[in-house]
């Protein structure tokens, strides 16, 4: 058999044995929307556990950080650091969302603006904004593993056609089984790909170097100015640093999967204990620089995409074929998961908040989990023709989905948190924050070294602030929030 | 009133180690288990967060 007949063989026996596991894990599957979309409310500790912490783990960290290991300076410890911030955030608001949403019987993140603001319009709203943004969010999924894909297929395959397939698979096994499917399949690939990266992070150093301390020693001769930050307001420098750790730890919670995972908690108590350990997942982004930095020294001067899969090129051509199929397979779980548990958050939303609330269809039952169906195939589309025809700025839309999704973060906060909060100031703040996040994408302005999707979150928070301060607060937009026991 | 202090500095103490910290202690020296300071740095606060969390938890339940 051929090299590459071997590692996508072992890529697809993964995929589609996790698959297998997920749907026998699952066994009976109900038409209850609750059961689809939140597995029922019921989640323990472990399922919750990879399903959240599943979140820091995908293709990007599989490639991205590596590459950015590869060529980029000391900002790139920002990737080490944010999750854990996240993870603090996450502690103090996740359990109030979670009483809110539960006391509510709330289905989707678009149901918590609608709900505690008061308007299901504004909910709509939400709906469809963050429709857009997981789209773009799943192009970049599917863009990473077109690059794995290709390398594990050692060029003789046409790499594209393997994603199609692959997502097509996900589809339909995230249209079958739901977001229990999903935290069921997330075991499997936390353990496949927390294995592989730690096995390649100390394999690689090991075999060329003796261990890891001494391939840092190697990196750091050669490159020592990259473990200091740049000047204040450098690119990539201090306040870029701030920023985007500022930025990427509010905003991590903040899109519709995460914010369905939280609701799907059986307890507050379950909520509170996951974001107490799940920092110590982020010590599984180490060996990952280790790889990227490894990669740096044996095969130096690749430059974009190239650089994001240089260990994966080192294995290729140095490592047993079985190896870096398992690899390889761990990385397109990594894509291919996060990709499903994006769709469904979308497909949910959708049919929650635009065709329910405001077009009256499909409000409940076995009808609301078909339409749920449905709109997974749906945005499933539309991302693959995103995937396939929008070529020209794919780098610009990438930014964006991250920095577009971070708005939600100051409706979500102050709503927990501040009993002032309503709704035209935060829709205003939202608004304000797209546009500023869409702008500053098209037209970057370098504004004091910050991340323009800081330099966006400020605006929204600033003019939501000031005017929820400007309005008096009316009656009934308050009434929703003073009724939650915990607020 | 010292419980919400302690609570408030639990909190705080590791967020603005991990975002003011890196800006602060650049540099290869000195390294610990061959790890430049501001990536063991970072994996020390990453150790510490949950039990500063925890302890955080506790205080709560009183």
């Amino acid at each position: 058999m051929s090299n590459a007949a071997v590692s996508l063989g072992i890529v697809a026996a993964v995929v589609l044995g996790t698959i297998a596991f997920a749907l026998i894990a699952v066994r009976r599957i109900g038409n209850d929307p609750a059961q689809f979309i939140l597995g029922g409310r019921s989640f323990g500790a472990v399922l919750l556990w990879v399903l959240m912490g599943g979140e820091i783990y995908t293709t990007f960290t599989f490639l991205g950080i590596a590459g950015w290991a590869y060529g980029r300076g000391a900002e790139s410890y920002y990737l080490l650091a944010y999750g854990v911030l996240a993870y603090i955030a996450g502690y103090l608001y996740l359990p109030r969302l979670w009483r809110f949403a539960t006391d509510r019987q709330l289905l989707t993140m678009a149901d918590f603006f609608a709900a505690r603001y008061g308007s299901p319009g504004f909910g709509a709203m939400v709906a469809l904004l963050s429709t857009v943004v997981e789209a773009l969010a799943i192009l970049v999924y599917l863009t990473g593993l077109q690059l794995l894909l290709s390398i594990a297929g050692f060029g003789s395959i046409d790499a594209r056609q393997a994603v199609l397939l692959a997502f097509v698979a996900v589809t339909i096994f995230v249209f079958t089984a739901g977001l229990r499917g999903m935290a069921w399949a997330s075991i499997m690939k936390d353990a496949l790909m927390i294995g592989s990266v730690a096995a390649v992070g100390f394999v690689l150093p090991i075999v060329y170097f003796g261990s890891p301390a001494a391939m840092l020693a190697h990196v750091i001769a050669i490159r020592p100015h990259d473990f200091v930050l740049g000047a204040w307001t450098a690119p990539s420098g201090k306040m870029w640093f701030i920023s985007t750790m500022l930025l990427t730890g509010t905003g991590f919670f903040t899109g519709p999967a995460a914010v369905a995972a939280t609701y799907a908690a059986k307890s507050e108590e379950t909520v509170r204990r996951n974001a107490i350990f799940l920092p110590l997942y982020a010590l599984m982004i180490v060996p990952v620089f280790f790889a990227g930095y490894t990669a740096s020294l044996i095969l130096p001067g690749l430059h974009g995409t190239e650089s994001d899969t240089a260990y994966l090129r080192v294995l290729q051509a140095h490592f047993p074929v079985a190896f870096l199929g398992i690899v390889c397979a761990g990385g397109v779980l990594s894509g291919l998961l996060p990709s499903a548990a994006r769709l469904l958050g979308a497909a949910s939303q959708l049919t929650k908040n635009v065709l329910g609330d405001m077009l009256h269809v499909a409000q409940a039952g076995p009808a609301q989990t078909w339409a749920t169906r449905i709109c997974i195939l749906v945005v499933a589309l539309g991302a693959l023709l995103l995937w396939l025809f929008v070529k020209a700025s794919l780098v610009d839309l990438l930014l964006f989905a991250y920095n577009g999704g971070t708005q939600f973060a100051p409706g979500i906060l102050l709503g927990v948190f501040w009993k002032r909060a309503t709704l035209w100031p935060i829709a205003a703040g939202l608004v304000a924050g797209e546009l500023c996040a869409l702008g500053l994408t098209v037209h970057p302005v370098p504004l004091a070294g910050l991340n323009p999707g800081f330099t966006a979150l400020a605006l929204n928070v600033t003019l939501a602030v000031s005017l929820c301060f400007a309005t008096r607060t009316t009656r009934s937009t308050t009434e929703a929030y003073a009724a939650t026991p915990s607020a | 009133m010292l419980v919400t202090l302690v609570r408030t500095a639990l909190v705080a103490t590791p967020i603005f180690a991990l975002v003011v910290g890196p800006l602060l202690i650049g540099g290869t020296e000195p390294r610990v288990l061959g790890m430049p300071p501001i990536m063991w740095w970072i994996l020390v606060w990453v150790v510490l967060t949950p039990p500063c969390l925890l302890g955080v938890e506790r205080l709560r339940r009183r």
